[in-house]
């Protein structure tokens, strides 16, 4: 009886070191935290080590919950542990649904760890975006929308979410339809076979502190669209390059549109009223908006000149540009100028003649008296 | 030259002591505040971004209302310009005006001896001119001709939508260069003959009332 008692006390004993040590080793803090610091803890085959599985996911459904290891150590954030993001996880296995990572723990100012930052949080803060956020819109992108989450990269790479060339996949990933017209247009075709001078869609819409088209703080506001558009458009730089003429600009601020933009109505045409918003084509292109066989169509929009006549969009828009300005519209300023010059030229002769006569004569006159 | 006319033949019934009667100062009047405000509700399209804000304009209301007061004073101008037409047929003042406004061979003789007097005052006296001087004539027919201009070219601008755009382009750089023309036009030389000219200095009270000031050496007869 003796012998099968301690048999059966040394089983006991070994059957609790047997269990114990996984469960010390899971679910004490103290040896989960040494285990996650190098993130072996997380990767387990069958938490978020391998794809596929099910368990509840922080929206509640099931699925995997597999992070890919290798992308989290080709990103900007390799190297660290899974806590340093995700520091409300205490215990394992953690609560499924996990709060948000809080990113301006590390990108604040002057952070010790060197973490980018350029105040973009107060930025983002000031945008629609961040708006939404705040009213709890759960279609609100948050940093990690855009920048990504454990792929997340700098925007220089060339496979991040943010690299400009990514930009109209990224942003279209909400804003499906504005990206795909963008894609059709000039600047995005160009943009996808790599060229970088073209703009995406932060280069107009502005990064962080992204407003809506509506706000008159928004580059792409009515208001600022001939601005907007000139910081490319009105670089000789660019035009150079690309072979096109800055005058385009000048000719706009020189025209009735122009004049009334500069005074703030926004009822008139700016660039993208004529040229197209996210789908701008060049004029030759025959869906283009400023194609000679649509340019009607485009004045005559029902805001615009719908009472048109059919000549009236007929010929150069912007005059002197493309080609030189109709013979008869340079004859009369050469003649104006001409006229101006030698008229008011003369005007101003004969006054200096009339007032020199006029003072000899009171000279001579007072002359005899004195 | 204000000061140097010499008038014979003036018709029976017309006081050629008065420049001005009470309706041509009336006519002078609305064409001069319909001519400034034309010129600066213009020209101010022109102004550049920069001082549209500093200036507070930087509003559509004040755009808008700057367009609206442009075409009231083109229309006051035009309907002022038509009742001259007939003023200048319809009376007796107006038709002996009008002869008096045709340029004739001595307008010219005119020049050539004030040009003379000019030159050699001393040696050459200052021509007596007629009731209207050659500088008064060139510029009362460049104000027909301009206001013209600025009429037929301002309706299309304003009609634009029944024109070619070729037709709107010439016009709208006729309108423009024209305009130019007639504002400086009236700082140099208007400005010079009717207040900056030691004769007037500092100003010619004729368009008041509608008599030169007194101490003028002005020679009228009756024929």
């Amino acid at each position: 009886m003796y012998a099968p008692i301690c048999c059966d006390r040394a089983r006991l004993v070994l059957l609790a070191i047997a269990c114990a040590v996984p469960l010390v080793l899971v679910a004490t803090p103290s040896s989960a935290a040494i285990s996650m610091s190098t993130n072996r803890g997380c990767m387990l085959a069958n938490c978020h080590g391998t794809p596929g599985g099910d368990r509840t996911l922080p929206d509640g459904s099931r699925g995997s919950a597999h992070v890919d290891e290798g992308e989290l150590e080709s990103s900007a954030h390799r190297g660290l542990a899974c806590l340093e993001c995700h520091t409300d996880i205490v215990a394992i296995p953690h609560e499924a649904a996990l709060s948000s990572v809080n990113c301006e723990a590390c990108h604040y100012e002057s952070n010790p760890r060197g973490a980018p930052n350029i105040d973009q949080f107060r930025q983002y803060e000031e945008s629609i975006h961040g708006e939404r956020a705040r009213e709890g819109d759960p279609k609100a992108p948050r940093c990690s929308t855009c920048h990504g989450q454990h792929n997340i990269k700098g925007k220089k790479a060339k496979d991040s979410r943010v690299h400009r060339q990514n930009e109209p996949s990224t942003c279209g990933e909400c804003h499906d339809e504005q990206a795909s017209e963008f894609q059709e247009g000039v600047h995005g075709t160009d943009l996808a076979t790599g060229n970088l001078d073209v703009p995406s869609c932060v280069t107009c819409h502005g990064i962080h502190r992204i407003r809506p088209h509506t706000d008159p703080e928004s580059p792409v506001h009515e208001s600022h669209i001939a601005e907007t558009c000139s910081s490319c458009h009105g670089a000789v730089t660019i035009a150079d390059k690309y072979d096109f003429s800055v005058k385009r600009v000048e000719t706009y601020a020189g025209s009735f549109h122009g004049f009334a933009s500069k005074f703030g109505v926004t009822s008139v045409a700016n660039c993208a009223s004529c040229h197209g918003i996210h789908r701008i084509l060049p004029h030759t292109d025959e869906r283009s908006q400023v194609h000679p066989s649509n340019l009607g169509a485009t004045c005559g929009q029902r805001d615009c000149h719908p009472k048109a006549v059919a000549g009236f969009a007929s010929g150069q828009v912007h005059l002197g540009v493309a080609a030189p300005a109709p013979l008869g519209v340079r004859l009369i300023r050469v003649l104006y100028i001409v006229l101006i010059a030698g008229i008011i030229g003369g005007m101003l002769l004969h006054n200096a003649f009339d007032l020199a006569a006029q003072v000899r004569r009171r000279k001579s006159a007072a002359g005899p008296e004195a | 030259m204000a000061h140097h006319r010499h008038v014979s033949q003036v018709p029976a019934g017309i006081d050629a002591a008065v420049r001005l009667t009470g309706n041509e100062r009336i006519q002078h009047a609305i064409m001069f505040i319909a001519f400034t405000l034309l010129a600066i509700s213009g020209f101010m399209t022109h102004l550049p971004r920069a001082w549209v804000r500093v200036l507070g304009l930087a509003s559509p209301a004040v755009f808008e209302f700057r367009g609206d007061l442009h075409r009231v004073c083109g229309i006051a101008l035009c309907v002022v310009g038509i009742y001259h037409v007939a003023y200048l047929l319809g009376t007796r003042r107006g038709r002996w005006q009008l002869r008096e406004l045709l340029p004739r061979k001595r307008d010219w003789l005119d020049f050539v001896a004030t040009m003379r007097y000019y030159r050699r005052p001393s040696e050459h006296p200052q021509p007596e001119y007629g009731w209207y001087n050659y500088a008064e004539k060139a510029e009362y027919w460049a104000l027909v001709w301009g206001t013209f201009i600025m009429a037929v070219t301002g309706f299309i601008l304003w009609l634009e939508e029944y024109s070619p755009k070729i037709v709107i382009d010439v016009s709208a750089v006729v309108h423009r260069y024209e305009a130019l023309l007639a504002v400086l036009a009236v700082f140099v030389w208007h400005f010079y003959h009717v207040h900056l000219s030691p004769e007037v200095f500092p100003m010619s009270p004729v368009w008041l009332t509608g008599r030169e000031a007194s101490g003028t050496h002005e020679h009228a007869s009756k024929g």
